[in-house]
């Protein structure tokens, strides 16, 4: 039984000429414990799809299909059941540690937070429980008291917190949105880390959204590629990353400077860049999403593109997928 | 050609004033470059490389002599740029460009591309008529692949991708000889870096440019230069052509900086979750005297504790600021 | 390409219900002081002993006051007299206060300290009490007035602009653009004023609508407009004997200088939200 289910989520703005689709037809699971990966660039909805299973979308958005946590249907369930399910049951990490955080109040007081709402927690007993939060997600005292503000914290320290508040009430579930995007390589590694250590350690589920398909591969057992505010490709690390079939994930990929080899003999190599840019949500047709930039394109593909699946747990959306080992030109 | 390179950093230090502590305290300083040397020649692209607060947009600003350094000189045609009148630094800054981060915050909102693009013109190069202002214009936007059409439009009509084509182009118009690149792809979409990465590569070979890339993908960075200078807490630790730096890593740091970045490769995972308890805790303070980067440093030894270490030569070009033998 | 800022503004801001009803009132309150310069029902200052007091009728549409003058006809005038007043007076803020803000986030250092300390030192008089000796020493008049109003606006834009200003500055775009050796005027004039247009725009409607309230507070003390030119403070001045007898005398100039007021405090709320996406959607 799935922790989380997502079925044909999709997500529309009003827009000058008709509503526009921010996400169309998004449907995933996540098992309990299990660590999902969404990647893409910035428009293809992963954004979107994380707000839309908080309930936090903006106003003026219309939702269809269906966001099961357990039992309950996150997209029927009236706001107060919502609240006391945010925080406790799922989890979430943003991006930006510089504006997550309330710059007036202390990190002992945020972290405690949660504990108070949900688990109505006594002074003491929350007390004791945020130093030990903040120990488990490496701020040891005496350095790092709660008495200290965000703004005496570094970038790194300040997500510290926040994946402190995060696990406070030990949900099933935490997402993080671009968790490391605005931290420094070393950095990055060390909360990368910290986040698969504390989710495999108390059998948290994980969706590590991210547009870095290094970050997926070294989180996720399970990835699911976005485009345009569709799934085009989904499968385990090990298939997706063996035999990328999507020429998007495969161009993705090949645009990625990881890509390049490091040669010694090789000055400036040339990266295969995808040319064009994400179609803005106004602009998108029930075709393929991907048509426009595609080397692979054909005629065939201003029909929607028919679901394939390749192997066990390894599927995607294309007329035209790659073969195993095969180039994207 | 002279001896004289394009751009020569010597002894840079820049340091800021920090907030008092106290009400009559002193003002404590934060030294941002603790003594820089560069030389840039023409044609060529240097990277700097680094985390945040180690004084890489420090260096940009000072290149560019948007700001003042405490101590050092830097040099553009052998010219001291904070010793030059007034009128011989404008004549100067045609020579010397500037691509920014941000292609939201870059551009101007309340300007259309055209007046964008030809700003430096205006201001450098005031005996350029309209006519061939706009002639100009239309070049480097083709240059950047824009179409001309584009100079009639507001930067909120492009994507991120299209704007930092629009900032290139500004720094293009007034045909430099150096353009500095401040993190210039780091806000971009990985299929739209790699675009902009090619373009700056087709337009260093089609006018001769030299760039000094800034930037903290070390990935990135390895694409767009001819050679790199790793920084660490304001000094060069490790220099040298980019790929002997990124194949054979000698400074501890470097190899840090290097590992850490993620790999597409899913085995990782499993070694990250193997040793992922280990690394839980936050980074160490730096300490006040020694080598800055010890704290961190699986290499630390006694030496280190005393002593700061200084660039010298190992094998191939390659200059490493650590007291360890590079193979070790 | 500030009037095409200021277009757009307003653009977004007709989408607020609040910048309508505000822009409405204040355009009333604009086409009746224009139309006072042509027309108005009778001459303003025309007196009439024996049809004094007269109630509302269709001879006189609000009746007259104590010396037989047609309320109408002194209302218009009167809305003429305040706009006029007020414009000179955020118009004096705004051509000294803006410069010298700007001027003090470009120049920084001892230019802005003091500058800033000039400010600060304006700030800690009450703003209508000084407006009040100064019309006392320097002659009541409409003239003194203006300068008195618009003397308490300069730190008002000045402190406004200098903020705005300097979050330009740190803008990348400006960095472009003094690497492209651009002036720190030629910075300000291109880049700087057409940013903090908006804003500016916002805080010159709230001005306006103090300036109104301080030109009728003054001319209620008889420091403003001066007779027989009506003027709405001095109106209320004049009703507050008669305030049994003829209520009505004291409370259309009360209404007008409400309703203006309120016009334009609408107005500029309804453009402060055009100007912050944040605030713009569910209005």
């Amino acid at each position: 039984m799935a922790l989380l289910d997502v079925r044909d989520l999709t997500v529309t703005f009003p827009g000058k000429a008709g509503p526009a689709h921010v996400l169309d037809g998004v449907s995933f699971s996540v098992a309990p414990g299990e660590a999902v990966g969404i990647v893409g660039e910035s428009g293809c909805g992963k954004s979107m799809t994380a707000l839309a299973v908080m309930g936090l979308l903006p106003p003026g958005a219309s939702v269809r299909g269906h966001i099961r946590l357990g039992a309950d249907d996150l997209l029927t369930l009236p706001e107060p059941a919502l609240c006391d399910l945010r925080g406790r049951r799922i989890a979430m990490i943003f991006q930006e540690p510089m504006t997550a955080l309330n710059p007036v109040r202390t990190i002992g007081d945020q972290v405690g937070e949660g504990l108070a709402l949900h688990l109505a927690l006594g002074r003491r007993a929350r007390a004791d429980r945020v130093r030990e939060l903040l120990d488990r997600v490496g701020l040891p005292a005496p350095r790092f008291a709660p008495s200290l503000y965000p703004h005496e914290l570094s970038g790194g320290q300040r997500q510290r917190v926040m994946i402190a508040i995060a696990l406070a009430c030990e949900p099933d579930l935490l997402i993080a949105d671009e968790p490391t995007t605005a931290l420094d390589v070393t950095t990055e590694a060390r909360i990368l880390d910290l986040i698969l250590e504390v989710t495999a350690a108390s059998n948290m589920a994980l969706v590590m959204i991210t547009h870095d398909l290094g970050i997926v591969a070294e989180t996720a057992e399970r990835v699911l590629v976005m485009y345009a505010g569709r799934i085009v490709e989904e499968g385990t690390a090990e298939r997706l990353f063996a035999g990328m079939a999507h020429p998007y994930t495969a161009g993705l990929f090949a645009a990625s400077p990881h890509a390049v080899e490091i040669d010694p003999d090789v000055r400036r190599p040339r990266l295969a860049a995808i040319p064009g840019t994400v179609p803005e949500p106004g602009e998108r047709t029930t075709g393929c999403p991907f048509a426009g930039r595609c080397p692979r394109r054909t005629p065939a593909c201003i029909e929607p593109p028919p679901r394939i699946a390749l192997a066990e747990g390894h599927g995607v959306a294309c007329f035209h997928p790659l073969a195993a080992g095969e180039g994207v030109r | 050609m002279t001896d004289t390179p394009l751009l020569a950093v010597e002894g840079l230090i820049r340091d800021y004033a920090l907030p008092r502590r106290r009400l009559f305290g002193e003002r404590p300083v934060l030294r941002a470059l603790a003594g820089v040397d560069l030389t840039v020649e023409r044609g060529r692209s240097l990277g700097i490389v680094g985390e945040s607060g180690c004084g890489k947009s420090t260096l940009a600003h000072l290149i560019l002599a948007l700001e003042r350094p405490t101590a050092g000189t830097v040099r553009l045609h052998g010219t001291d740029l904070f010793a030059a009148p007034a009128d011989e630094l404008k004549a100067l800054r045609r020579h010397l460009q500037i691509i920014f981060q941000d292609p939201y915050g870059s551009l101007d909102p309340r300007h259309k591309v055209a007046r964008i693009v030809s700003e430096p013109l205006r201001s450098l190069e005031p005996e350029t008529d309209r006519v061939r202002r706009r002639m100009r214009v239309a070049e480097v936007l083709q240059s950047v692949g824009l179409p001309a059409s584009a100079a009639a439009k507001y930067p909120h009509e492009f994507s991120g991708g299209q704007r930092q084509r629009i900032a290139i182009a500004r720094a293009l118009v007034t045909k430099p000889d150096l353009i500095v690149a401040d993190e210039a792809v780091s806000a971009l979409d990985v299929s739209v870096q790699a675009q902009v990465l090619n373009l700056m590569n087709d337009l260093q070979a089609e006018f001769g440019l030299a760039y000094v890339f800034i930037g903290h993908d070390l990935n990135v960075v390895r694409c767009v230069t001819d050679d790199v200078a790793v920084m660490y807490l304001g000094r060069i630790v490790e220099e040298g052509p980019s790929p002997e730096v990124f194949s054979r890593p000698r400074h501890p740091y470097t190899r840090a900086l290097i590992e850490a970045v993620p790999k597409p490769d899913p085995a990782r995972r499993k070694a990250r979750l193997a040793a992922a308890a280990k690394h839980v805790a936050a980074a160490p303070l730096p300490p006040e005297a020694g080598c800055a980067f010890r704290p961190r440093c699986p290499l630390a030894f006694e030496r280190c504790v005393a002593e700061a270490p200084k660039l010298r030569p190992v094998s191939d070009g390659a200059r490493i600021a650590c007291h360890r033998d590079p193979e070790v | 390409m500030v009037a095409e800022r200021v277009r757009e503004l307003i653009a977004g801001a007709a989408q607020s219900r609040s910048f309508l009803i505000g822009g409405a009132i204040t355009l009333a309150l604009a086409l009746t002081a224009a139309l006072s310069l042509l027309w108005t029902p009778y001459s303003a200052t025309a007196m009439d002993i024996a049809g004094r007091l007269a109630p509302s009728s269709a001879e006189h549409l609000l009746g007259t006051d104590q010396f037989g003058r047609d309320v109408l006809s002194m209302l218009m005038v009167g809305a003429r007299n305040s706009i006029l007043v007020s414009v000179i007076a955020v118009g004096i803020g705004i051509f000294i206060g803006v410069p010298l803000g700007t001027l003090a986030a470009a120049r920084g250092g001892w230019i802005d300290e003091a500058v800033m300390r000039l400010n600060d030192f304006a700030f800690a008089f009450p703003a209508l009490l000084t407006a009040v000796m100064i019309t006392a020493l320097a002659g009541p008049g409409a003239v003194n007035a203006m300068v008195a109003i618009g003397l308490f606006n300069i730190p008002v834009f000045a402190r406004l602009s200098r903020g705005a200003a300097l979050g330009v500055w740190k803008r990348e775009f400006v960095l472009a653009a003094r690497a492209a050796a651009r002036s720190r005027l030629a910075i300000t004039l291109d880049h700087v004023l057409p940013n903090i247009a908006g804003l500016l725009l916002v805080q010159a409607t709230i001005q306006f609508a103090l300036a109104i309230l301080a030109e009728a507070g003054l001319s209620y003390l008889g420091l403003g407009t001066q007779p027989p030119n009506p003027s709405w403070g001095r109106m209320l001045n004049e009703a507050q004997t008669l305030i049994y007898l003829a209520p009505q005398l004291a409370i259309y100039p009360g209404l007008a200088i409400t309703l203006s007021v309120l016009g334009l405090n609408l107005l500029g709320d309804g453009l402060r939200d055009a100007l912050d996406p944040r605030l713009r959607r569910g209005r």
